[in-house]
């Protein structure tokens, strides 16, 4: 089975020549019918301008600058990922500019059905009409939002390079040191043996330690040294760029600019029923609190606290009784 | 977007969304399902030709008084599986859930509270394989559980989720403390106390009406009604609405705890479940019928088939 699939794979359908006889034969594709054929063949039958698909039956008339790659090896999905790139480019609305949830899915699902349309084929002129009514009716929105989209690529990247800019930087701080701890040591042996060669007879094992703890203190010195200057050089300069990405992203103007600020957007609501304590008298929680395991994994017995008064308080003031008269038959069996 | 409160979440969530109502609500859904389920019966008993029958079909107060029952059984196997008192809770929330959408003359609870005490110990990450659940019960087969499963889940509407008012208990517990760091004898006796009203809570209906805080307080209160008071003073002495809505709710928390307080005598349950039998087995009235005409002759034919559906209630659950 695996071998006649592989041999399919590489003959061209049209001319019959197979990857053994042409190594560097390359397959390719339109988007008009998708039918596959060789490089050699789209030269020879598309130099000419415009000519029909020379499979049996197709007869749809191909160019040679449509022609390219394919990129997945079903044909379906090829057509598929083709036909949403294309549906994409129009409909680019995004979630911000729908005032709720639903509205946004009900667009999200009218979009799946025109891709889905177009692939299966169904309505296929309704759905184009809808499309270019579509795009007719919005082009002002579609380029607003099709730029807002580059830029937000354009940043993504940007913080992927200097994410990987950071990397790079500490790998190369992380050999630096080595090689210089590597160093130092070297430098505390031969002190080591520069002091015993010196050292008078029987004071030899006091001179070591004394020349081993000088050593030490400077390596220790070094070392710290190092590392500060380290880190202040490389957060300086991602901090920097990280500023800098920001600000330019403040200086572009922002689509929802025109929406007035709302204060309590981003604030934290905290319950002010209570207040977490440090500590209290609570036998069951004892096991918890001089648990090592508990500690280790980054849990505490201030955890539990939070967790009971938040569940204490969680729905104290919801009266069913008042809230759900105005409710009265909805619920039904 | 506004900052949302602690009760906005809980309004959020299936406990309150799905599960409270109020005391009007619960009585007309019960009626409900009542009428329902008598109407389903009797196309039943119609198709079967046994319309002809007397059937006593069961009223509400019986349907409640057979499931308040059978939580009783719950609490004794989770006494067995030694379950902790959250899952039991669980259990038989899900058993009264239950019975909001289905009637018992439509399934019986013998056979859907096991299911409910197996679904209750996963959901409560308390997992129990099936092999060992059904070792330990008579006359239980994994199927026989299994087979219900999904119709107790769509029963709950897939939420398995129950918010009890022991953690409450627990986190008063500690913010009574903060309150009051001298009482603390005194508050230590009123927990485990409370956690004791919160379970009688189970078998009323106050987790359909009231919030999980709002049970814990009034549980509170019922071990120690003049601490409870006191630290609901310091605490909402300021706000004098909340507070009076707080005591109303602790008000009538604890009429509902204390109303359902009372034990269910044997007999009533036994007559209830002889009436449910017959629902679901008309043509054993009519042989009744016959047995009854007999009697005239030979008294103690009654008294046998009635000693007869005691027997079977009792050794099946």
């Amino acid at each position: 089975m695996d071998g006649v699939s592989r041999i399919e794979d590489e003959v061209c359908p049209v001319c019959k020549l197979d990857t053994y006889m042409n190594p560097s034969m390359r397959f390719l594709i339109n988007t008009e019918c998708y039918h596959k054929m060789c490089e050699s063949c789209v030269d020879r039958i598309y130099s000419q301008g415009p000519a029909p698909c020379p499979y049996p039956n197709c007869g749809k008339t191909l160019r040679k600058n449509r022609f390219k790659r394919q990129l997945f090896s079903d044909v379906a999905v090829e057509r598929e990922v083709d036909v949403r790139k294309r549906v994409a480019k129009v409909f680019n609305r995004r979630r911000e500019e729908f005032a709720s949830l639903s509205d946004y899915n009900d667009y999200l699902e009218e979009v799946e059905t025109a891709i889905f349309n177009l692939v299966n084929k169904v309505d296929v002129e309704a759905t184009e009409a809808r499309l270019e009514a579509y795009e007719a009716a919005n082009r002002q929105a579609i380029a607003t939002n099709a730029s807002l989209q580059t830029r937000e690529a354009e940043n993504a990247e940007l913080l992927r390079n200097l994410e990987a800019e950071r990397r790079r930087q500490q790998r190369a701080e992380a050999l630096e040191e080595s090689m210089a701890e590597q160093e130092l040591k070297r430098e505390v042996e031969r002190k080591v043996i520069k002091e015993l060669a010196n050292a008078r007879e029987g004071e030899a094992e006091n001179a070591v330690r004394k020349a081993v703890a000088a050593a030490q203190k400077t390596v220790q010195l070094k070392k710290s040294s190092a590392r500060r200057s380290a880190r202040d050089t490389s957060t300086v300069s991602f901090e920097a760029a990280a500023l800098s990405m920001i600000n330019t992203k403040l200086a572009t103007p922002d689509a929802r600019d025109d929406l007035p600020y709302d204060t309590l957007e981003e604030e934290e609501y905290v319950n002010d029923l209570y207040t977490v304590g440090e500590h209290y008298y609570d036998p069951f929680l004892d096991n918890i609190e001089n648990s090592q395991q508990a500690k280790a994994a980054g849990f505490g017995v201030r955890n539990v606290y939070e967790q009971l008064l938040f569940e204490a308080f969680m729905g104290l003031g919801c009266f069913i009784e008042n809230e759900k008269v105005r409710h009265k038959g909805a619920v039904t069996t | 977007m506004t900052a949302s409160t602690d009760d906005d979440l809980y309004r959020q969530g299936s406990q309150y969304r799905l599960w409270s109502f109020t005391a009007a609500e619960l009585s007309s859904i019960r009626e409900k399902v009542n009428a329902h389920a008598i109407a389903k019966i009797k196309r039943e008993h119609a198709s079967q030709g046994l319309d002809d029958q007397p059937v006593e079909f069961l009223s509400v107060e019986e349907e409640q008084d057979l499931v308040l029952y059978y939580c009783g059984k719950v609490q004794d196997m989770a006494g067995v599986f030694k379950l902790p008192s959250h899952v039991k809770a669980t259990a038989i929330s899900y058993l009264k859930r239950f019975y909001l959408r289905y009637s018992v003359m439509e399934y019986h609870p013998k056979n859907i509270l096991h299911t409910c005490l197996f679904l209750a110990a996963k959901a409560e990450n308390h997992f129990i394989s099936i092999e060992n659940f059904t070792q330990l019960l008579a006359k239980v087969t994994p199927e026989s559980i299994l087979e219900l499963e999904f119709t107790v889940a769509q029963a709950l509407s897939f939420t398995l989720m129950v918010h009890h008012a022991f953690n409450p208990i627990h986190g008063y517990f500690l913010d009574i403390q903060s309150v009051f760091p001298s009482r603390i004898d005194e508050i230590g006796v009123a927990h485990d106390a409370a956690r004791r009203f919160a379970n009688d809570s189970l078998f009323s209906d106050v987790a359909f009406m009231f919030t999980p805080p709002q049970i814990a307080l009034a549980a509170l209160a019922m071990a120690n009604d003049a601490l409870i008071k006191d630290y609901l003073e310091v605490k909402f002495g300021r706000q004098s609405g909340l507070l009076e809505q707080l005591n109303t709710v602790i008000r009538n928390v604890r009429t509902y705890i204390e109303e359902r307080a009372r034990e269910l005598s044997k007999e009533r349950v036994v007559a209830i479940d002889k009436k449910l039998y017959f629902v679901s087995n008309p043509g054993k009235l009519r042989k009744r019928k016959a047995d009854d005409d007999a009697s005239a002759v030979n008294g103690d034919t009654k008294k046998v088939m009635t000693q007869k559906v005691a027997d079977d209630l009792i050794s099946e659950s």
